[in-house]
C-alpha cells in the first residue's frame, strides 16, 4: 500500500537529501511567502525556473510532478476560470462565447493563482520528498525553540510528534489485523445501511483505542524508567550541522523574497 | 545488609483486593533470580515497585544501601534498567539507534559519547547492522534486544526482565535467554527475571515464588517446584521433570532426580534390580 | 468440509518493486474432521496460507476449495460471506476484537452479521458463552472488566456462535495460564470429537502439537515441506532435523529413554502413557 504521492519521503540520493532540514524548512517557508506576494507576471519566471531547478536537485522527475501534483490542480484551475469569468469583468474582452464575454483580467487572475499554487506544491513536495519525517520534526523543534521563552513546551511537543510518527506504521498494521478479525466474523465494511456501517466502524475504532490507551500507559512507564522527565533538558543523538550549502540555500531564498518585495 | 532488600511490601490497586500483602526478600549482588507466580499474583507490579514506577502502600525497598524514595529515586534509577513484556510498547525511538540512545539523551550524555555507547552496545547484542532500521522492520526478538542494549548503554548493573520473552516466538525467546545468560556470566550484573517460563524458573539457582500476596518460597528452583501438588494448587504449571515424577509415583516408582537425564538413569537402575 | 489447495501462490505487493512471494505453488489436502497443525518459522507462510481459508486473501495464482466453496485467482469469487460463516478464523490474541458494551452483545454480533435474526443470535450467543465456561452472571458485563483468559474465551465464543464447520486457531494458548490453556484445549478437543468440526491450529508450541493433533503441515519458505501424521513426523529424528523443528519435550524424553534401552512405542503421546510402558517393563 505504498504509493508515492504528495507528501511522501522518497529514499533517493539527491543533493537536496544532503541539506540540513532546518535550512530546507526555512527556505521553503521563505519561498512560499515570496510566491504569494502580489506582483506582475515576469518575476514569476524567476521563481518558476528556480522550482524546476529544485525538482532536479531533489531527484524528482518533471513527469512525476506533472502527473501527481498538477492533475488535481488542473480541475481547480478550470473551476476557478469559470468562477472568475463570471465575476471579473475588467480589462479587455478576450473571448466571446455566444454573447458571454470573457475578460482578460479573469484569465490573468486565474492563471496567477494557479501558478502560485503549483509553485507552492512543488516547493513543499521537494521538501517532503527529501526530508524524513523525523528530520522535519527536529527542524520544527529547532525553529520553535525560541518559544520556550514564553514557556511553550517545544521539546515536549516535538517528542509527542516523533512518538506519533513512530507509531503510525504500527497502528496501521494493527488496524489491518483488527479489520481481518472483524471480517472473519461477518463484518463487511463496504456494505449496509448507516447503522450497520457505524457498527462496522466501531468494531475497528474501539479496539484501536483500547490498544492505543494500553500502549500509552506502557510507553509512559518505559519512558519514565529510562529517565525521561517532560520539560527537562536533553541532548540528541542526531546532530544537525549547518554547512556552506545550507547557508547558500537560505541566502538564495532570502534574495528571492527580497526581489519579489522589491518588484511588487 | 544485602544488595537489594525488600521488607514487608504492601500494595493494592483498589480496596477490594490486596495484591501484595507482606513481601520480603533479599537479593545478593551478581545473582540471577527468577520470580514466578500465577497471572494476577502481582509479579509485574513488583517489578514496577522495584523501579519506582509505582509507590508501595507500605514496607520498604533498599537498593545498595539507598532507600527507594523520592529523594533517591534518580540515583537508584541510574543503576537499574527494565525490559518490559511488549516489544512495541517500549520502543520509543524512530530507529534502533534512536531507541538505544533514548535513555542517554535523557541523561544529557554528549553527542560523541552517545555515538560510542550506542555502537558498543549494539554490537554486544548483535544488532550493529540494524542501527538504522525502523521498528516495523524488526522481529519481536530483535526489538527486545534493542531494549536490552538501551538498558546496558545506561551502565545499569541491575536489570529487571518483566516477562520479557512471553510475547516472542521460540526462536526469539531462545535468543534473549542466551543473550541474558551470556551477559550474566561474569556476575557483574544482577538480574531479576520475572517469568512465566516454568522450565526457566525450575533451572534457576535462585527462585522466588509469589502467592497470596507474599513470598511463599525462596529457594533453588528445583526445591521450589518439588511439591507438585502445591504448585498446581497455586495455579502454576508443574515443570516437565515434576510431571514425570508424578506419573511414575502413580505407578509406585519413586524418582529423586532433578533433571531428565538423572531420571532416566534412575529408571535404568531399576531395571538392573529386577 | 474437506480443504483442497491447488497450486496456490500468493505474492504480496505484486505490482511494487519489493514484491514478496509468500506462498509458492502449494498443493495440499487437509482432511475433514481431523485436528491439523500448521507449523513453521515466523515468515514461512503459515498466516498467509490460513487467511486463504476464509478468503481474507485471494490467491495470486491457483485456488482453494473448502467444501463446496471455491476461491480462485482471477475469478469472480462471489458469496464470500457464506464461506466466512463456514470457516471461523480465530486470530492470535483475539480478545482485541471485543468492542461491544456487553459480552453477550459482542458474541451475538457475529451471527447477526451473518444474517441470523436477533432472537436466534442471542440464543446462540448464550450457548456459545456457556460452552466456553463463561457463566450467565457475566453476560451483561463489559468485556474490559474481565481477565485476559476470560476475554480470550469470550472472543472464541464470538466465533463459535455462528457455528462454523471449520475452526482455524492461530496460537490459541499464547499468553494463557496453565488452567486457561487446559480448558481451551479441552474445548477444542470437544469441538472436534463431539461436534465433528475440522480444526486447524497454527502454533509454535510443538509440545501441544505433538500431544493433541492428528496431522501436521510444516511450512518452510512458502512451501509445504511435510504433510502427514503428527507422530510420524516428530518420532523421526531425520524428519525433525530436515524440517528444522524444535523437539517436543516428550519426544526428547522418549529419545533419552531409548538411549538406555527403553523402547517406547511411537504412539505414546503423554507422560502417563510413557510411565505406563516403562513401569510395565520394570515390573516385568
Amino acid at each position: 500500500m505504498k504509493r508515492f504521492g504528495f507528501g511522501k519521503f522518497l529514499p533517493l540520493n539527491s543533493y537536496m537529501h544532503t541539506l540540513d532540514p532546518r535550512a530546507k524548512l526555512v527556505s521553503v517557508i521563505l519561498l512560499v511567502i515570496s510566491v504569494f506576494i502580489p506582483s506582475s507576471f515576469y518575476p514569476f519566471i524567476l521563481i518558476a525556473s528556480l522550482s524546476i531547478f529544485a525538482i532536479f536537485l531533489s531527484g524528482l522527475k518533471i513527469g512525476f510532478i506533472l502527473r501527481t501534483l498538477l492533475k488535481p490542480l488542473f480541475f481547480l484551475c478550470a473551476f476557478l476560470l469559470i468562477v472568475n469569468a463570471i465575476s471579473l469583468k475588467r480589462g479587455s474582452v478576450v473571448l466571446d462565447i455566444m454573447g458571454f464575454e470573457v475578460y482578460s483580467d479573469a484569465l490573468s487572475f486565474t492563471s496567477k493563482i494557479t501558478l502560485r499554487l503549483a509553485l507552492m506544491l512543488i516547493f513543499t513536495t521537494c521538501l517532503t520528498a527529501t526530508t524524513k519525517p523525523l528530520e522535519l520534526t527536529l527542524a520544527i523543534e529547532y525553529i520553535l525553540s525560541p518559544l520556550s521563552i514564553i514557556k511553550f513546551p517545544t521539546s515536549d511537543v516535538a517528542m509527542m510528534i516523533s512518538i506519533a510518527l513512530r507509531f503510525i506504521p504500527t497502528l496501521s498494521s494493527e488496524a489491518g489485523r483488527i479489520i481481518n478479525a472483524q471480517k472473519s466474523r461477518g463484518v463487511d465494511f463496504d456494505e449496509g445501511n448507516i447503522i450497520s456501517r457505524v457498527m462496522s466502524m466501531l468494531s475497528l475504532v474501539v479496539p484501536l483505542f483500547t490498544i492505543a490507551f494500553e500502549r500509552a500507559y506502557e510507553l509512559a512507564d518505559a519512558m519514565e524508567a529510562r529517565g525521561y522527565i517532560p520539560g527537562e533538558k536533553r541532548t540528541s543523538v542526531h546532530e544537525l550541522a549547518f554547512r556552506k550549502r545550507d547557508f547558500f540555500l537560505l541566502l538564495i531564498s532570502l534574495l528571492v523574497l527580497v526581489f519579489m518585495i522589491y518588484t511588487r | 545488609m544485602s544488595f537489594i532488600s525488600v521488607r514487608n511490601l504492601k500494595f493494592s490497586y483498589d480496596e477490594k483486593q490486596q495484591l501484595l500483602d507482606d513481601v520480603s526478600f533479599d537479593i545478593n549482588k551478581g545473582d540471577y533470580v527468577a520470580i514466578v507466580g500465577r497471572n494476577g499474583s502481582g509479579k509485574s507490579t513488583l517489578a514496577k515497585l522495584l523501579m519506582g514506577l509505582e509507590s508501595a502502600d507500605g514496607g520498604s525497598i533498599t537498593i545498595d544501601g539507598l532507600e527507594l524514595n523520592e529523594e533517591n529515586i534518580k540515583k537508584i534509577r541510574a543503576r537499574m534498567g527494565i525490559v518490559f513484556q511488549n516489544p512495541d510498547n517500549q520502543f520509543i525511538g524512530a530507529t534502533v539507534r534512536d531507541d538505544i540512545a533514548f535513555g542517554l539523551e535523557n541523561r544529557c550524555v554528549s553527542h560523541e559519547d552517545m555515538q560510542n555507547l550506542v555502537d558498543r552496545f549494539a554490537v554486544k547484542v548483535g544488532l550493529e547492522n540494524l542501527l538504522d532500521k525502523e521498528p516495523e522492520a524488526l522481529s519481536g526478538g530483535q526489538k527486545q534486544r534493542v531494549a536490552l542494549a538501551g538498558v546496558l548503554a545506561m551502565q545499569s548493573d541491575i536489570i529487571i526482565l518483566d516477562e520479557a520473552t512471553s510475547m516472542l516466538d521460540p526462536r526469539g525467546r531462545d535468543t534473549i535467554k542466551n543473550l541474558v545468560r551470556e551477559l550474566h556470566k561474569d556476575k557483574s550484573l544482577t538480574i531479576i527475571s520475572i517469568t512465566h517460563d516454568i522450565e526457566e524458573a525450575y533451572k534457576a539457582d535462585d527462585c522466588i515464588l509469589l502467592c497470596d500476596g507474599r513470598v511463599c518460597d525462596h529457594n533453588k528452583g528445583k526445591d521450589v517446584f518439588k511439591d507438585a501438588k502445591r504448585i498446581r494448587a497455586i495455579g502454576l504449571d508443574v515443570p516437565f521433570v515434576g510431571k514425570v515424577k508424578e506419573a511414575f509415583k502413580e505407578k509406585g516408582i519413586f524418582l529423586e532426580g532433578d533433571s531428565e537425564e538423572e531420571i532416566v538413569g534412575e529408571l535404568w537402575q531399576y531395571t538392573l534390580k529386577n | 468440509m474437506a480443504i483442497h489447495f491447488e497450486k496456490l501462490t500468493y505474492i504480496y505487493d505484486r505490482k511494487l518493486p519489493f514484491a514478496h512471494t509468500a506462498l509458492s505453488n502449494i498443493d495440499l489436502d487437509i482432511s475433514e474432521g481431523k485436528i491439523t497443525a500448521i507449523i513453521g518459522e515466523t515468515g514461512s507462510g503459515k498466516s498467509t496460507l490460513v487467511q486463504h481459508l476464509n478468503a481474507l486473501l485471494i490467491p495470486t495464482a491457483g485456488s482453494v476449495d473448502i467444501g463446496d466453496h471455491h476461491v480462485g485467482a482471477n475469478e469472480r469469487n462471489k458469496n464470500l460471506k457464506s464461506l466466512r460463516r463456514d470457516v471461523g478464523l480465530v486470530f492470535q490474541f483475539p480478545e482485541y476484537q471485543l468492542f461491544e458494551e456487553t459480552i453477550l452483545d459482542d458474541v451475538a454480533f457475529g451471527p447477526m452479521r451473518f444474517g441470523l435474526d436477533k432472537k436466534e443470535s442471542y440464543e446462540r450467543a448464550r450457548e456459545a458463552l456457556l460452552s466456553v465456561g463463561i457463566d450467565e452472571g457475566l453476560f451483561q458485563r463489559n468485556p474490559m472488566e474481565l481477565s485476559g483468559g476470560q476475554k480470550r474465551r469470550v472472543a472464541i465464543a464470538g466465533i463459535l456462535s455462528f457455528d462454523p464447520k471449520v475452526l482455524v486457531l492461530d496460537e490459541p494458548t499464547a499468553g494463557l495460564d496453565p488452567e486457561g490453556s487446559r480448558r481451551l484445549i479441552d474445548l477444542i478437543l470437544d469441538l472436534n470429537k463431539n461436534q465433528n468440526k475440522t480444526i486447524i491450529i497454527v502454533s509454535h508450541d510443538n509440545d501441544m502439537v505433538y500431544s493433541y493433533t492428528d496431522d501436521t503441515v510444516v511450512m518452510q519458505n512458502g512451501r509445504v515441506s511435510y504433510h502427514g501424521d503428527t507422530l510420524s513426523l516428530f518420532n523421526d529424528s531425520a524428519l525433525v532435523e530436515e524440517n528444522k523443528l524444535l523437539l517436543p519435550h516428550i519426544v526428547h524424553f522418549k529419545n533419552l529413554l531409548s538411549s538406555r534401552g527403553f523402547n517406547i512405542s511411537s504412539s505414546a503421546r503423554t507422560i502417563e502413557e510413557i510411565a505406563n510402558e516403562v513401569s510395565g517393563r520394570i515390573k516385568g
